[in-house]
């Protein structure tokens, strides 16, 4: 086992993190599965490399990637809610148009990023040159990234967001506008996942068009990996659990390909674990057979809610029907 | 002040036939009036608060609430002016998020959200002493999350997120119906206290005659679309519940038996 492939797969993890915690938000917060993700992540790669390539500052370029993808999101968003195009459908639809897009951004099919500056260079040169320089600038992001998570689903705009995905009836009958909410949120998760893909383009030095197959996947498997190890009773464990859960995901790959599986197998392997993970609930009921509950039991239960068994109870009053 | 002109609502019903759920309906509710709303199934009487609250558009007629025409506003934007309870416990309350997060969102009915933090020290005081007189303990509970809850404690907090900014318009629709009748006597009564207390202007749909005659000022019954009957005033003082049948049935122009039948 090497501690340098172990690293970096860490490294992986944490800024495919970012990525995780943009579908976090539209998966398990807006219970809406949001295939714009695809798009998204290759179009931030695409916005930032061509321009470095131009001669942007990389900050700069991160923090347009950044816009574009919110914007790619609020187009998916726009459709569902004011179009009335099934989500899942929608979000398809904005992915498959991002592909002519981010092929028109980059001019041709992929962009090397060899001997521009990055992010990486650039702390490189102000002294911050380590080998765990990656590991750190990483880490860093994405723990910023999970708090402002955090801290815009407490303000009164988040808990909006959260409703609508939770009981969208019950928010409008407090006046909120969903739809708006629906856009917001989808403008920014693609955000987040964009500014993923306009970091790990520096980090690998390219940005390529085909690089954004399966991410809604990946998130997913990450998604739903973390919170089976932590369970995501609060906001902030749910944003941890999608960062863990993108870290165990790299790792969990590297072990896979140590053991021998061709990197082109990976993909079935994700996607065997997300129906997995998914499936889960109902696998278990089915193995475990239900344990048929004991009399002490059923009273408990009846005793709790209140229930009287029928012949102790007493006439209802007052009910005549109409 | 709430006031209806001609409201009329069809819904198709297929073969290119319609089904006039409220017809021409005229109904003027002083500022502070609390009525109840009675009628058998498929009187049109959630229909009529729908319309009301914006949930569907009229076909024909005016809504008028404290002087303005909401006619043609959008849902949401109604709802900054009128609380609603629905019969769903679960309906009303945002299960996956805390009883102050849910309490946080209510109190912002109709106002601008922005990126301020939702529940401060200072709200989580103010929710403290709004769920105390309750005397279900909510307000010991401010960070459990609300499916923790019982059907009649989300109930009593889906009331009290409806009404805690006082709306100018309360809607009740069968709000206590599927909850057990102990249960719902309590939400009940906690709904006479609040409404009395606020003088909240608010029409309850009950199928309980007994609840209707019993609680507000003025009962107003709904047969096929129309209103039938409106009672107030010492009119409303003397009529009993089989009184009330008896009206029933000669709105409907069926016999008394039907209702006897039903009584037993
Ligand atoms: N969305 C809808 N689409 C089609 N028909 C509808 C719709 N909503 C209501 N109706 C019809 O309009 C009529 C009035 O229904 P409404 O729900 O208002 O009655 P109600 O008085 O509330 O009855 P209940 O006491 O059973 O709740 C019924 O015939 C119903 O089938
Ligand atoms: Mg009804």
């Amino acid at each position: 086992m090497s501690w340098h492939a172990l690293g970096g797969s860490i490294e992986q993890g944490l800024a495919y993190g970012v990525l995780a915690l943009g579908v976090y938000l539209t998966f398990r917060v807006l219970q809406f599965a949001d295939l714009t993700v695809d798009g998204t992540f290759p179009l931030g790669a695409a916005v930032a490399a061509v321009l470095i390539v131009g001669g942007t500052s990389p900050v700069t370029a991160v923090a347009v990637a950044f816009l574009a993808g919110a914007a790619a999101g609020a187009v998916t968003g726009f459709m569902h809610t004011k179009m009335r195009i099934a989500g899942l459908l929608a979000s398809i639809l904005t992915m498959t148009a991002l592909y002519s897009v981010n092929l028109r951004i980059m001019g041709r099919p992929n962009v090397p990023l060899l001997r521009q500056p990055t992010i990486f260079t650039m702390l490189a040169e102000r002294g911050f040159d380590h080998p765990l320089q990656a590991l750190v600038v990483f880490g860093v992001l994405a723990l910023l990234v999970k708090l402002s998570i955090d801290w815009f689903l407490s303000t009164h705009l988040g808990l909006a967001v959260r409703a609508t995905g939770d009981n969208p009836v019950m928010i409008r009958s407090l006046g909120v506008n969903t739809d708006s909410m629906i856009i917001l949120g989808l403008a920014f998760s693609n955000g987040l996942v964009a500014l993923a893909g306009a970091m790990i383009a520096q980090y690998q030095g390219y940005a390529d068009v085909g690089m954004g197959l399966g991410t809604i996947i990946t998130g997913l498997a990450s998604v739903i990996l973390g919170n089976a190890l932590i369970k995501p009773a609060t906001v902030f464990r749910g944003t941890l659990g999608a960062l863990l859960g993108a870290v165990l995901y790299r790792l969990a790959i590297y072990f896979a390909l140590s053991a021998g599986f061709a990197p082109t197998d990976l993909r079935i392997v994700t996607a065997g674990i997300v129906v997995l993970a998914l499936a889960g609930p109902a696998i278990k009921e089915r193995l475990a057979g239900r344990k048929a509950p004991t009399d002490e039991e059923l009273d408990a239960i009846a005793r709790a809610s209140g229930v009287v068994p029928l012949g102790a109870r007493p006439e209802q009053a007052g009910k005549e029907g109409m | 002040m709430l006031v209806i002109k001609g409201l009329t609502k069809t819904f198709p019903v297929g073969g290119g036939s319609v089904k006039i759920a409220v017809d021409r309906v005229d109904l003027t509710v002083e500022k502070g009036q609390f009525v109840t709303v009675i009628g058998s199934n498929g009187a049109g009487k959630s229909t009529l608060l729908n319309l009301i609250a914006g949930h569907h558009l009229p076909d024909r007629g005016t809504i008028t609430l404290d002087g303005v025409d909401i006619t043609r506003w959008s849902e949401h934007r109604r709802a900054g002016y009128i609380g609603r309870v629905f019969q769903d416990p679960l309906q009303g309350t945002a299960a996956s998020m805390t009883i102050e997060e849910n309490l946080s969102m209510a109190e912002l009915r109709g106002k601008r959200r922005t990126l301020r933090r939702g529940v401060t020290p200072a709200a989580r005081a103010r929710y403290r002493e709004l769920l105390a007189p309750l005397g279900l303990g909510l307000e010991h509970r401010l960070q459990s999350e609300v499916r923790l809850l019982s059907g009649g404690q989300r109930q009593s907090l889906s009331l009290i997120m409806a009404t805690m900014t006082r709306p100018s318009l309360l809607l009740l629709d069968e709000h206590t119906a599927a909850l057990d009748p102990k249960t719902a006597q309590q939400v009940l009564e906690l709904t006479n206290r609040i409404v009395t207390e606020y003088r909240l202007t608010t029409l309850m749909v009950t199928h309980n005659l007994e609840h209707a005659l019993r609680l507000g000022h003025r009962t107003i019954m709904m047969h096929e679309g129309r209103i039938v009957l409106d009672l107030s005033g010492p009119e409303r003082e003397k009529m009993t519940v089989p009184d009330l049948l008896k009206e029933f049935s000669r709105a409907r122009g069926t016999e008394l038996l039907e209702d006897r039948l039903l009584l037993a």
